[in-house]
């Protein structure tokens, strides 16, 4: 066995004192100790001696891993008056603002009333979803040639969360011109996804004049 | 699309469905657009009510308002997400989501800030965080100090252009370039001895390459400044693609281009000096991601990339523009990749301050090449939506 061995094996057990001490920094807001690398909280160390001695050594201040991210929107809350950060959730479609989608209001013949009696709506099972269904269209009175706005709607309660596209017809009896299909969602109401829409009637025949 | 029989009909709506129209009249428009709507996203051929929006870490501390956000990684390979504040600047901590109320920490206070309207301007340099104010600092943080072996003051404000007389120099906007921090639309210390600040609407200023600390040219021929003489406006933004930069003024655009590590490190080209011009009008709507970046006009809203300019307003500008004359505050533009990981989807967003304090965003979605406009009653944006690590 050589010198430097046998000095090793001479040594005698000794006991590691570990001391774990809460950091504050000036405002009181305790910081959470970091793992390997990561090294303490912000705010001057009880334990730290002055000036750095070897860089090599230095920690960083607080810190995460940076394995997983989120957006973030610095936002000011104006019922509560308050500074927060939100983020705006991809795995969650339920909207917290009222949605409205308004469709292409529909020319079939300039001049031509049409006659709409049925939506077809065909849409991903997202979770239970509350949205109303309507059809718009401006009814011209060919005695005072004067247009009022007619119009239709539909409550719906749909969905299970099933993730499936499904289809539904809703029947809805409008009269008038330019025909104009909507949606619209009430705040909170569920999460809804649309894939395709129709419209379906007949045009009137009569002459115009 | 229409399928008809003499007096029969079937009206279809199907994907793409490509956003706002209102540059014809409702019923003139292609069938796949809408003339108004509000809080939708389209993806994947479906029209889907948008993501949920709702508080996720609290405020800070102080309850001070927060102008910006980012996330950098230090020499010991460790990331820190931070908010920039009008009092200061604070840190995410890991274990924020354990500890309700202790989700911030103070990383270090602001000291006589001149102006802190301005959303912060961060910049990643050498593995260090740097941001501007809109005051007479630029202020680093290193992410290492202080700590167990450091009492080194965590925030310092280090552009010194004057090292005989200690004047300090920040600005409203920053970025880098040729391993040089460059500052725009400057705020300098001036009059000795009251140090009071002057604003510099048209100058530019450099330090050493690879130096964030050296801004003194007397101490460094690399350091330096240009002021934009030829140009009638201001600096409104910074942006870089590839090897150049891009000056946004309000009314133009300043190409600028690194040539050499001397006295002139870098040449001016003015894209154009006109009195009226395709610039960028709103200071904060510039925001790029990658080779892309985009910015709000006089005329339209562009998309400028290695390939030059795009206008992107199209059809639905009109309506953007009609938004941006109500505002009531800056609107604050913002490009992120994706809403989280899972969830990958190139987005500009301009978020305008309206009456009623609420917020309305206009959303680009750049595969979708769409514009839908969503309405966040809840409040008042106050700064750039970012991806940020959380964990």
């Amino acid at each position: 066995m050589s010198k430097a061995l046998s000095n090793i094996a001479s040594l005698k057990p000794c006991k590691l004192l570990l001391e774990i001490r809460q950091i504050s920094n000036t405002d009181g807001n305790s910081i959470g100790s970091r793992g390997t690398g990561g090294g303490g909280g912000g705010g001057a160390s009880p334990l730290a001696p002055k000036g750095a001695s070897n860089l090599s050594l230095i920690t960083s201040t607080g810190g995460i891993n940076g394995t997983s991210s989120l957006l973030l929107v610095p936002i000011y809350i104006t019922h509560l008056q308050k500074f927060v950060f939100a983020s705006f959730d991809p795995t969650n479609f339920n909207c917290e603002e009222d949605c409205f989608y308004n469709f292409k209001m529909e020319d079939m013949k300039l001049g031509r009333n049409v006659d709409v009696h049925k939506v077809y709506l065909q849409y991903r099972d997202l979770g239970k979803v509350t949205f109303t269904v309507s059809v718009s269209a401006m009814l011209l009175n060919r005695k005072t040639n004067k247009s009022t706005l007619n119009n239709a709607s539909k409550d719906l309660i749909l969905g299970t969360g099933d993730g499936l596209i499904h289809s539904k017809f809703i029947d809805l009896k409008v009269q008038g011109e330019r025909p104009q299909l909507s949606i619209t969602r009430k705040a909170n109401n569920g999460p809804l996804s649309i894939i395709a829409a129709m419209l379906v009637g007949n045009m009137a025949e009569e002459e115009q004049l | 699309m229409a399928k008809q029989s003499d007096t029969y009909f079937e009206l279809t709506y199907e994907p793409p469905w490509k956003g706002i129209h209102v540059d014809l009249p409702d019923n003139k428009i292609p069938g796949n657009y809408t003339p108004s709507a509000t809080n939708w996203i389209p993806r994947s051929g479906e029209l889907r009510t948008r993501p949920r929006l709702s508080q996720l870490i609290a405020n800070l501390p102080d309850g001070s308002q927060p102008t910006g956000i980012n996330s950098f990684t230090d020499s010991n390979n460790i990331t820190h997400t931070i908010a920039v504040s009008t009092t200061g600047l604070w840190q995410l901590n890991s274990n924020w989501r354990q500890f309700k109320g202790k989700e911030w920490s103070l990383v270090g206070r602001f000291t006589n800030p001149y102006s802190v309207n301005s959303p912060a301007s961060i910049q990643v340099f050498l593995d260090q965080l740097y941001f501007v104010i809109g005051d007479f600092n630029l202020w680093n943080w290193s992410g290492l100090t202080p700590n167990s072996l450091s009492s080194l003051p965590a925030l310092t404000s280090i552009a010194k252009y004057d090292i005989a007389h200690n004047l300090l120099a920040g600005a409203v906007f920053l970025g880098e370039l040729n391993a040089q921090l460059i500052l725009l639309n400057t705020i300098e210390q001036q009059n000795i001895p009251s140090k009071a600040a002057t604003n510099f609407t048209q100058r530019i200023r450099w330090c050493a390459s690879g130096q964030p600390t050296v801004w003194d040219p007397t101490v460094n021929i690399g350091a330096g400044f240009n002021d934009e003489l030829d140009v009638p406006d201001v600096i409104t933004g910074f942006l870089t693609i590839g090897r150049n930069g891009f000056v946004f003024r309000t009314n133009g655009i300043t190409e600028m281009t690194s040539i050499s590590q001397g006295v002139l490190p870098f040449d001016f080209n003015h894209l154009w000096a006109s009195e009226r011009g395709i610039g960028n009008v709103f200071p904060f709507s510039i925001s790029g991601y990658g080779p892309v970046g985009c910015f709000v006009s006089t005329d339209d809203v562009y998309e400028l990339s290695l390939g030059g300019f795009k206008k992107i307003g199209g059809v639905a500008r009109n309506a953007i523009y009609v938004d941006l004359a109500a505002a009531i505050a800056p609107p604050i533009s913002s490009m992120f990749p994706s809403f989280s990981l899972a969830y990958p989807y190139l987005t500009y967003k301009i978020a305008i301050p309206m009456p009623g304090q609420i917020t309305k965003n206009w959303c680009y979605f750049v595969e979708a090449d769409a514009w839908f406009p969503w309405v966040e009653r809840t409040g008042i944006e106050t700064g750039k939506t970012i991806l940020v690590p959380t964990l």
